[in-house]
């Protein structure tokens, strides 16, 4: 399970950079409420992630100041917030939510084979 | 903004010590950390809570600044510079010292203890065999060499230690791959200078067997630095593969007792290592005390008479033990070492000294059963003559000291005679003592 769980972050953070350029604060908000809390994580744990996407050429870090940022709602051009660094999916980090989706997809696929004609887990089961 | 002392500056001078980045990276990662934590606390004053509890909040939700630390120099990891190699290799000298030492000891105390004499050749630092052997179980001294002799399962202790736990743990901590392993074996090699002196004068002195396993040793450790290397790296990337998840499902309201297993398995990978080392520490603390008192107890009982050792001996040999009747002005009998019980061939070796430190060696071995005499250094000049009518190989070579050495080998009636001194005596003074002990069955 733990295996599963770290495997799928990288993959969420992926795909939530595909929909839009992104920062740490931000992605992690996004996270929460897209899982309607189920996904719970420490904020930290988000940026070694970023990072090493970064590294892999994956995604692309720029600073941009909070105003001027990407999709930022009232968005002033004059009046210039503080910097925050943003990340956008690069061509290989297209590709690789692609490759990730598509395993996923077959993974879970497969489990709900394997579980989904099963009935309810509320006995001891056959022995 | 957050105040000079406030939670969000705290953690982040926490992160900041561990963040062994290089400089450019370190800024760029702490402007985005300081962005993000601003951010949060914003958020929560928004939500009504005062400044300092907001910020609060926002550094607990970020998580430990260790892990995080921890994560972000696997990406950014630092250039292995001089500097930081230089230190290495600093470190790689002071433990292997230290380690050398501290392992050594314990086994040293032991194989003396098992064999009830003192081990190898002390200089003689105090007369206190808890402090000679403690000498002894340094890098300055042979007693690791005397361990490998003796029992070469036991050396495979320190060897493993010095070689594969020490740099293992470095790149664990350090997550540096191969380089903190360069360093640290380096580090070993640079820490015993005196291993090539130390070939020399055992080759000369002690024959080529013995100057081979030294040499053997030496070679041991300068290639070993390649598997100190393997250690490191393979310290770097156990790290890394267990770094825990960063995502977890949040368990339903009626299992969310903050986990004492979750909390746990999170700082297992930091409280692992640091407790395992710890006890390593206290374990061999405890094992060099024990040995220290074992040695001081071993050195307070009562020491056998020289006639009583004598007596040992001679009833462990099939042949009688002969005395010179005629020895150097103020040179006596100081020392009997017995042959063990089981021994074949059986040796007696016995030690004549002097007031100024001069000191006559005689050893009388079952020849028979032994097979072969003894040969000469390659490097002494070998001359043959006769003892008491029986033949005779003179060994002529320089000591380190530059004094000239003498010593003699014969054989008669059955039994190897070897007689050596320290320099102290000319060939002259050798062949009478040689030609006063009683030799053959005649002469018994």
């Amino acid at each position: 399970v733990r295996e599963f769980k770290k495997g799928s972050l990288g993959m969420l953070v992926l795909h939530l950079l595909y929909e839009r350029p992104s920062y740490g604060y931000e992605l992690c908000e996004r996270l929460r409420e897209r899982s309607a809390g189920t996904l719970s994580f420490e904020d930290g744990a988000v940026y070694p992630l970023l990072h090493t996407l970064e590294r892999a050429g994956l995604a692309e870090g720029y600073w941009e100041s909070a105003a001027d940022g990407p999709d930022e709602p009232g968005g002033d051009a004059a009046r210039k917030g503080p910097r925050r660094r943003y990340y956008r999916l690069t061509s290989k980090g297209v590709q690789a939510l692609r490759a990730a989706v598509e395993e996923w997809s077959a993974f879970s696929s497969a489990v709900e084979r394997v579980i989904g004609d099963q009935p309810a887990l509320d006995g001891e089961g056959r022995r | 903004m957050s105040g000079p002392s406030s939670p969000i500056d705290t953690y982040l001078a926490q992160l900041e010590q561990r963040l062994d980045t290089d400089e450019q990276s370190r800024e760029q990662i702490l402007a985005e950390l300081r962005s993000h934590l601003e951010e949060a606390a914003a958020r929560e004053e928004a939500r009504g809570a005062d400044r300092a509890d907001a910020e609060a909040r926002a550094v607990a939700a970020f998580g430990g600044a260790g892990e995080i630390a921890s994560g972000l120099n696997a990406v950014h990891p630092a250039r292995w510079d001089a500097l930081r190699f230089a230190r290495g290799v600093a470190w790689g000298v002071v433990a292997s010292w230290f380690l050398w030492t501290l392992i050594t000891y314990p086994l040293v105390v032991y194989l003396t203890l098992q064999q009830g004499h003192l081990v190898g050749n002390p200089p003689g630092v105090a007369a206190d065999p808890a402090l000679e052997l403690l000498f002894y179980a340094t890098p300055m001294a042979f007693g690791a060499f005397w361990v490998l002799a003796t029992d070469p399962l036991l050396w495979l202790v320190p060897f493993l230690l010095l070689y594969a736990a020490i740099p293992f743990a470095w790149g664990l901590r350090s997550r540096r791959g191969w380089r903190p392993g360069l360093a640290y074996g380096l580090g070993v090699v640079v820490g015993f200078p005196w291993m090539l002196p130390a070939v020399v004068t055992h080759w000369s002195l002690g024959g080529p067997s013995w100057g081979t396993q030294v040499l053997v040793t030496v070679l041991a450790i300068w290639l070993l630095v390649p598997f100190a290397m393997l250690a490191s790296w393979l310290g770097s990337h156990v790290r890394l593969a267990r770094r825990p998840a960063s995502a977890a499902i949040r368990r339903p309201a009626s299992q969310s007792n903050p986990s004492l297993r979750l909390a746990l398995s999170r700082s297992l990978p930091t409280i692992l290592p640091r407790a395992l080392a710890i006890a390593g520490a206290l374990a061999l603390i405890a094992l060099g005390v024990w040995s220290w008192t074992a040695a001081e107890a071993w050195g307070a009982r009562p020491q056998p008479t020289l006639v009583e050792r004598l007596a040992t001996a001679q009833s462990r040999l099939a042949f009688p033990i002969r005395l010179p009747a005629t020895l150097p002005d103020g040179v006596h009998l100081t020392g009997v070492e017995p042959p063990p019980a089981d021994c074949s061939p059986c040796s007696v070796s016995l030690v004549f000294q002097g007031a100024h430190g001069e000191e006559l060696n005689l050893a009388e071995t079952d020849f028979i059963a032994a097979g072969v005499p003894t040969h000469s250094p390659p490097n002494y000049g070998v001359s043959q003559g006769g003892v008491t009518g029986y033949h005779a190989v003179w060994w002529l070579g320089e000591t380190v000291t530059t004094e000239q050495q003498v010593n003699l080998d014969w054989t008669a009636g059955g039994i190897a005679y070897f007689l050596g001194s320290n320099g102290a005596f000319s060939a002259d003074e050798l062949k009478q003592v040689a030609a006063s002990i009683p030799t053959g069955p005649a002469g018994a």
